[in-house]
């Protein structure tokens, strides 16, 4: 490998190019050799002293290094042998010392580019860096060794300060733990340097001039006023780089095949179908400028065409009607036939093919002009609309050109993050982090579904910009913008508040409803294992199935547990089962938002953390059964549009009176009803009114018991504690003696119905005397009103 | 060893991206002022102005057709033409420059050498 040589040339170079390349320098030396050349023409030619002769050598001296320091000295070429000496890049060589160390290097990281962008991009402070490099042993030659292994494998030009920062964190004894504690892998730093050649290049790409087609290269096509006015010209806008950001084989595959289809004589379309946010106009912006790329290997007829985006939305409010819209497209058209250079490109051309709001059947107008295939035209829309379309225009869908764009996979999608890190930066003010690019792409993929892949990364990533901590757009800024834009809660819970919530869930639920203590501590059992952390995360928080008679609370707790621990009784997606008996109420279930907005999937869409109760079960189709086992066991269901919906923040609670008869006999007959769930499971499987497949996907079955005067004795206190909280703003609070209640336990008992008459009973009795009162001027604020037995007559 | 690696690229790589440097430019020259493209397309109708020609079958409107097709063709010409020799003189101009560049390059270091000399020997003008 050969040893650090501090004296070798490349070395020197080095630091002769950090002197001579400085700003200030660079002037000095203009400025000297200008003077140079004033001062041997003087003394030559006037002051007649041979001496000026010196001062011309020394200015062509300064001539000839100003070049060479500019080119030789910024970018050293590599050495030949296989030294570290010889690969080092210049950076690094001119913050090495004489005797470097690890230590030195990391206090110095700064210094190098890539050092101190991966420093910045990792979270690696000062303190962190210096930790790492006092354990490391104080040699760099092990250090140099692996960081030209690094370098051949990830196939860098040069050993840059990053890839040496790598190595120092691997040659630490225990690598594995502080990569564990940075929340990192190896790979993740590999990939780190390489997102900074990568960005190090584009830079780099951008100080060369693309030529354009010059001056005069419009002059032989048309004007085109009315694009002007209804379009917008994409291959004008030269500074989006989008072509920069198509490095993928999958992404190059369908520019060169768009490329292929207007080379080729044919119908002259392309149709892009993808969904929301795979890229479609990156693509057609990457395509807008390699044909202003006089350097692109295409044929002349397409070279510098140009692409003109119609606005669909102007067109229609400044044709006001049907007819004048066509008369409106006939001149637009024409106008691209005749100006020779024009691809119309229609974005969302679903807009210009059906009947709706903001946008226009134009099909009849379009078909034979796509058909007659010698205007160029783009069109992009999703597939959903592409068969929408096709379905009521076969003849249209025929002559297009389809191109199917699938979303980026996770690797592609980091990647283009990285490639559009420097538009949020540079937008936002704000530096992006490696591990919140990660974490943008798992939670984006986990809860944002009206987009695709590379978009909805990018998207949330844009987002979490605004919840930036010092500058910084770490991973906690992600999980901050899909927590306040999402209403899902993912960090473990921090606060004092949160946590004595946690602690005391079975008291806080016990304050809106009676006994059942196992069913309730079972959910706070979840909930608290959901909270710190523990909890599988790839299936809902809990999936529980609550059985037992009418009336005993089962509904109920799912309520307690949305306002205790989800916020609000707001947050419970609830679903009566009994409107879901056919096997076509599947659909229903999973039917798109935009058409029926009650279905499962949209509503959880919107809410994903909540509780999602599903009442009566056991009145559901097998079918819709079947259908909620992914859901039970996943976390996951597809809606309509094949689109993942997560249900993996929400706790799955179904209730079903399955059994009732039997759990009423059990407790009859004083049997423990713990000991007989086992036996209650098997008996209503044996029943067929559930299937064993579908009973085991739930995490626990809670059984519950039916009420007994002394529970219901409970219900109405915390029925009258209702009554007084709505009766709070007037301050008139209602007292009920133990007879009274005694009473109302009496009227409102009914075995069947467990709790269920008593609201009613209350209602009836308590609720009207209240409001007698009130109306008669009897009572005003702030009286406390006794009621006796006597009175409930 | 500074100064012999200077002169080492000053006669290898200085030479080759000083030529490198000129074919970019006059690349860049020749692209700004389209010349290619003006060659291609000398006697196309300027900004496709009255290039549809007519659907008339009238004998006189294919006369007026025509005679706006070639006005249309010969303002095109006219403009290109003015275009390619601004183009062109540009064009020349930095190959001269080039040529010039190249000749004097590999004189530059001597002519240090032989400014010293010229001193030595007390020559004065």
């Amino acid at each position: 490998m050969g040893k650090y040589d501090y004296m070798c040339l490349r070395a020197r170079k080095a630091r002769a190019g950090k002197i001579l390349n400085n700003h200030y320098v660079r002037v000095l030396l203009w400025a000297t050799m200008l003077l140079s050349v004033i001062g041997w023409a003087y003394l030559v030619f006037m002051a007649k002293s041979p001496f000026g002769w010196l001062l011309l050598s020394l200015s062509i001296v300064l001539l000839m290094v100003l070049p060479w320091s500019k080119s030789e000295l910024e970018h050293i070429p590599l050495g030949k042998g296989g030294s570290i000496n010889d690969v080092l890049s210049a950076n690094v060589f001119t913050v090495l010392g004489n005797n470097p160390t690890p230590l030195k290097f990391v206090r110095n990281i700064g210094k190098t580019r890539s050092g101190r962008f991966l420093a910045i991009r990792f979270g690696l402070t000062g303190q962190v860096l210096e930790a790492i490099a006092t354990e490391v042993p104080n040699n760099m030659t092990p250090i140099f060794k692996r960081a030209m292994e690094i370098r051949e494998l990830i196939n860098a030009e040069v050993v840059s300060g990053g890839i040496i920062l790598c190595a120092i964190i691997e040659m630490h004894p225990m690598s594995d733990k502080v990569l564990h504690w940075l929340k990192l892998e190896k790979e993740d730093l590999y990939n780190g340097v390489d997102w900074y050649n990568h960005l190090y290049g584009l830079v780099r790409g951008t100080k060369k001039h693309i030529r354009d087609g010059g001056i005069a290269r419009d002059l032989s096509f048309g004007y085109t006023p009315m694009l002007t006015r209804f379009g917008q010209n994409i291959s004008e806008r030269r500074n989006s780089f989008a072509r920069s950001k198509i490095r993928f084989m999958s992404r190059r595959e369908i520019i060169d095949k768009m490329i292929d289809i207007f080379s080729k004589g044919g119908r002259q379309n392309v149709t892009l179908i993808g969904t929301a946010g795979v890229g479609k106009t990156t693509i057609v912006k990457a395509f807008a400028e390699e044909l202003l790329d006089a350097d692109m290997k295409i044929t002349n007829n397409l070279k510098y065409r140009q692409i003109v985006m119609l606005d669909a939305n102007a067109l229609i409010s400044a044709a006001g009607g049907e007819g004048k819209l066509e008369r409106l497209m006939t001149m637009i058209v024409n106008e691209a036939y005749s100006a020779k250079n024009i691809i119309l490109c229609l974005d969302n051309a679903q807009l210009f093919f059906e009947e709706g709001v903001g946008s226009v059947d134009l099909s009849n107008f379009f078909t034979p002009i796509i058909e007659a295939g010698r205007l160029r035209m783009i069109m992009m829309m999703n597939e959903q609309r592409f068969l929408k379309i096709a379905a009521n225009n076969p003849n249209l869908a025929n002559c297009l050109n389809q191109v199917m764009i699938a979303p980026t996979n996770k690797e592609e999608t980091i990647r283009i993050m990285q490639d559009n890190a420097l538009e949020i930066e540079a937008k936002f003010g704000v530096v992006l982090t490696y591990l919140a690019l990660k974490e943008a792409y798992r939670l984006s993929e986990r809860y944002i579904h009206d987009m695709d892949m590379p978009g909805r990364a990018i998207n949330l990533l844009e987002t979490a910009a605004s919840y930036a901590e010092n500058g910084l757009v770490t991973e906690r800024s992600v999980r901050v913008a899909i927590e306040k834009t999402k209403g899902v809660k993912l960090n473990v819970s921090e606060t004092n508040e949160e946590k004595e919530t946690l602690l005391n869930l079975e008291e806080l639920i016990h304050k809106r409803m009676i006994d059942q203590e196992e069913a309730v501590k079972t959910v706070s059992d979840a909930l608290r294992r959901a909270a710190a952390g523990v909890r599988s995360q790839s299936r809902p928080i809990g999936t529980f199935l609550f059985l037992g008679p009418t009336g005993v609370g089962k509904t109920e707790l799912a309520k307690a547990l949305a306002q205790v621990y989800f916020k609000g009784e707001g947050n419970i997606v609830r679903l009566d089962m009994n409107e879901y008996v056919t096997e076509g109420d599947v659909a229903r279930l999973l039917a798109d938002g935009k058409d029926f907005s009650e279905s499962l999937v949209a509503q959880v869409m919107k809410k994903p953390f909540s509780v999602v109760l599903l009442d009566e079960i056991e009145k559901a189709h097998p079918a819709v059964l079947t259908t909620l086992l992914q859901l039970l066991d996943e976390g996951i269901l597809r809606d309509i549009n094949n689109r993942e919906v997560s249900f993996r923040d929400a706790i799955v609670i179904a209730t079903s009176n399955a059994g009732a008869d039997r759990i009423r006999e059990y407790v009859k007959n004083g049997e423990d009803l713990a000991k007989m769930k086992a036996e209650l499971i098997e008996e209503i499987i044996r029943s067929g009114q559930f299937k064993p497949e579908f009973v085991n996907r739930f995490d626990e079955i809670c059984v519950f018991k039916p009420l007994g005067k002394l529970e219901l004795r409970e219900i109405v206190k915390l029925i009258i504690g209702s009554v007084n909280k709505t009766l709070e703003p007037r301050k008139i609070s209602v007292v009920l003696d133990d007879e009274g209640i005694d009473e109302l336990v009496r009227r409102g008992y009914d075995p069947m119905m467990g709790a269920r008459p008593m609201k009613r009973i209350v209602q009836k009795t308590v609720e009207n005397i209240i409001a007698k009162k009130i109306l008669g001027d009897e009572i005003g604020d702030g009286a406390v009103v006794k009621i006796t037995k006597d009175m409930l007559f | 060893m500074l100064v012999l690696d200077l002169l080492s690229w000053w006669y290898s790589r200085g030479i080759a991206e000083l030529v490198n440097g000129l074919k970019e430019r006059l690349r860049d020259a020749a692209d700004f002022f389209s010349i290619r493209l003006l060659m291609q397309n000398f006697f196309s109708p300027y900004r496709q102005i009255s290039a549809q020609g007519t659907s008339s079958l009238a004998l006189n409107d294919r006369m007026q057709a025509f005679l706006d097709l070639l006005i249309s063709r010969v303002v095109g010409v006219m403009v290109r033409f003015f275009v390619l020799i601004v183009g062109v003189i540009v064009i020349v101009l930095q190959i001269a420059i080039g040529i010039i560049l190249i000749v004097v390059w590999p004189l530059i270091p001597i002519s240090a050498i032989f400014s010293v000399v010229l001193c030595l020997g007390g020559v004065v003008f």
